[in-house]
């Protein structure tokens, strides 16, 4: 395996009393596309501006391409940002904006022509080469921003948020692009959202956040189909948990009733957290299903039916189905072993993943 | 008289400026901003006449100044009434309106578009003259009219601090209305003060159409 491009060892951050980075250790490989994904607050817009040398860390080291650059100030470290609000130069028009960055490494005329022809050319940006940044929309100030970060070919590519601004529609194509870019380049990517299909859609490793804690990290599936706890679950995705206790192995026991389930490695009789995701749940008659729920309500959202139901002790049920269920009627939900997830309480990464590994290779 | 005049008018700018610039970039950067902000703006409230004889018995023979160089064992000098005194005072009471646009034009300035410019590779001094500066013009050019037009037609100060050696468009005017009974030059100078005024709003207005400035979002 290739030696990590960015690597933070043990980095903390306060402010004053409160820590808003607590133990980060992340390491990032050449050519990849990384995304933090957590709530606002969660530090991850703080990792990278750590990274990009904005802020100072209180303990830790910060690593690019095997140097510590903990002392290296923003401007001589080998990273760029795509900002949130673009930061777009106003007074300077799109070529000069690319430009920038080359002029001030100064770079022959000749070369900087070239190379901001090509950077708008990978943005998609031909011939806007001299229009004001005041004349652009918001996704062609989206791209001005990437040409501008990308024409100094940088190791890593921080992108703090850049797609919050665009309306839905916009923000879908530009993921395309981006993954699309990010694999011409091949370049790695640190991607910043708080958007969980976004992060889903586009990376290769996720790193959940919370609390200025990395709560998970692994890739899109592996975060989805085996999160560590409940506010992962709860975080990527939309999921049903209940509470239940572990019976035995590939035994957990919910709803007053015990299911097979394909987790073990636990204490026996452990209380944990069941994990069933919406569109996992099946709606059926009350004899084939596992957990007989009462529907509340049902909103149809185009490509599926989501169902409210609750169950005879009032948990709440959430169902995406693609056919509609009588509204006010009794139904049984059924789900298969497989698609039970049992969350340990307070477990760490290490040991999750060495639990998953212990029984998974069997 | 009207080449003597805009001379004195572009000094005094200039030393205004010198001093304002600097004074709003630092002041942006401090805390309490509003504070010293307030302790700028405060001398303005204070009337422009008890300003100049306040400045009077500082550079007066046997005002403040000459007493410290004479304790320090210097002979008094002749402050009052020279060019320097007429421009510093000048100067002092332009100040505020000058601080002030450069000030909120910094103040407007996006903090990202700094950290964008060292992310790019630029240094300190280079983030300065290549993004914060450019972009702080468009105060530095309102600051610049708010001094430079009442400083083409001041005329009290040139009595009591310039002792009448210094002869703007104001001084002028005054004397041929009151003096010389000379209207019809008075009224003359009245309009090339006019065409003056113009001329320099077009001068500083012009390209901010042009380059059109970003107001919606940057």
């Amino acid at each position: 395996m290739a030696a990590p491009i960015v690597e933070l060892r043990h980095v903390f951050k306060n402010y004053g009393d409160t820590t808003v980075l607590q133990d980060i250790d992340i390491s990032l490989e050449a050519g990849k596309f990384y995304t933090l994904l957590g709530p606002s607050g969660s530090g991850k817009t703080t990792i990278l501006r750590a990274i990009a040398g904005f802020l100072s860390v209180s303990g830790g080291d910060v690593m690019i391409a095997g140097q510590r650059v903990n002392d290296i100030p923003a401007n001589q470290r080998d990273v760029n940002t795509v900002f949130q609000d673009y930061a777009l130069f106003p007074h300077m028009d799109v070529f000069d904006n690319v430009a920038y960055g080359l002029r001030i490494r100064k770079v022959d005329k000749p070369a900087i022509m070239t190379r901001v022809q090509d950077a708008l050319h990978m943005v998609r940006l031909d011939n806007l080469g001299d229009r004001m940044i005041s004349e652009l929309s918001g996704g062609q100030q989206q791209r001005v921003a990437i040409a501008r970060a990308i024409v100094l070919e940088p190791k890593v590519l921080l992108l703090d948020e850049p797609l919050s601004a665009l309306d839905a529609k916009l923000r879908q194509d530009m993921q395309y692009e981006l993954r699309d870019l990010q694999q011409r380049l091949g370049i790695t990517f640190l991607f910043v959202t708080h958007d969980q299909e976004e992060a889903l859609a586009l990376s290769d490793e996720i790193f959940v956040m919370n609390d200025g804690q990395v709560q998970q990290s692994g890739t899109p599936v592996d975060i989805y189909d085996e999160p560590i706890n409940h506010f992962v679950a709860d975080f990527i995705g939309q999921s049903n948990i209940v509470t239940g206790r572990m019976i035995a192995d590939y035994r957990v026991q919910f709803n007053g009733k015990t299911f097979d389930c394909a987790d073990a490695g636990m204490r026996p009789n452990e209380p944990v957290e069941v994990v069933l995701r919406p569109e996992d749940l099946d709606v059926t008659d009350l004899e084939h299903g596992k957990v007989a729920v009462r529907v509340d309500t049902q909103l149809f959202r185009g490509d599926y039916y989501e169902i409210v139901a609750y169950d005879d002790a009032q948990n709440e049920w959430l169902i995406h189905s693609t056919n509609p269920a009588s509204e006010d009627g009794l139904v049984g939900l059924y789900f298969d072993p497989e698609d039970i997830h049992v969350m340990r309480f307070g477990e760490s990464e290490e040991d999750f993943d060495a639990r998953l590994e212990s029984y998974e290779e069997e | 008289m009207t080449f003597n005049s805009v001379w004195y008018a572009l000094l005094i700018t200039a030393a205004t400026l010198l001093v304002s610039y600097p004074a709003a970039y630092f002041l942006h950067y401090t805390k309490h901003k509003q504070l010293w902000l307030l302790l700028i703006i405060m001398p303005t409230w204070i009337n422009l006449l008890l300003k100049a004889y306040a400045f009077i018995g500082i550079l007066g023979k046997h005002g403040a100044l000459n007493n410290l160089l004479g304790a320090m064992g210097m002979a008094p000098h002749q402050f009052l009434f020279t060019d320097a005194a007429f421009i510093l005072v000048a100067a002092y009471i332009e100040i505020p309106f000058m601080i002030l646009p450069i000030f909120n034009a910094i103040e407007e300035l996006n903090e990202g578009l700094v950290n964008a410019s060292k992310d790019l590779g630029a240094s300190g001094w280079q983030t300065f003259t290549k993004v914060v500066f450019p972009l702080s013009l468009s105060g530095v050019k309102s600051g610049v009219q708010a001094v430079f037009i009442p400083s083409l037609s001041l005329f009290m100060l040139t009595r009591l601090i310039g002792g009448n050696r210094v002869i703007t468009l104001g001084t002028a005017i005054e004397e041929h209305f009151l003096t010389t009974m000379n209207w019809g030059m008075g009224s003359t100078i009245g309009v090339v003060l006019i065409v003056a005024m113009v001329i320099i709003m077009l001068l500083t207005s012009e390209r901010q159409h042009r380059k059109g400035r970003v107001i919606h979002r940057a």
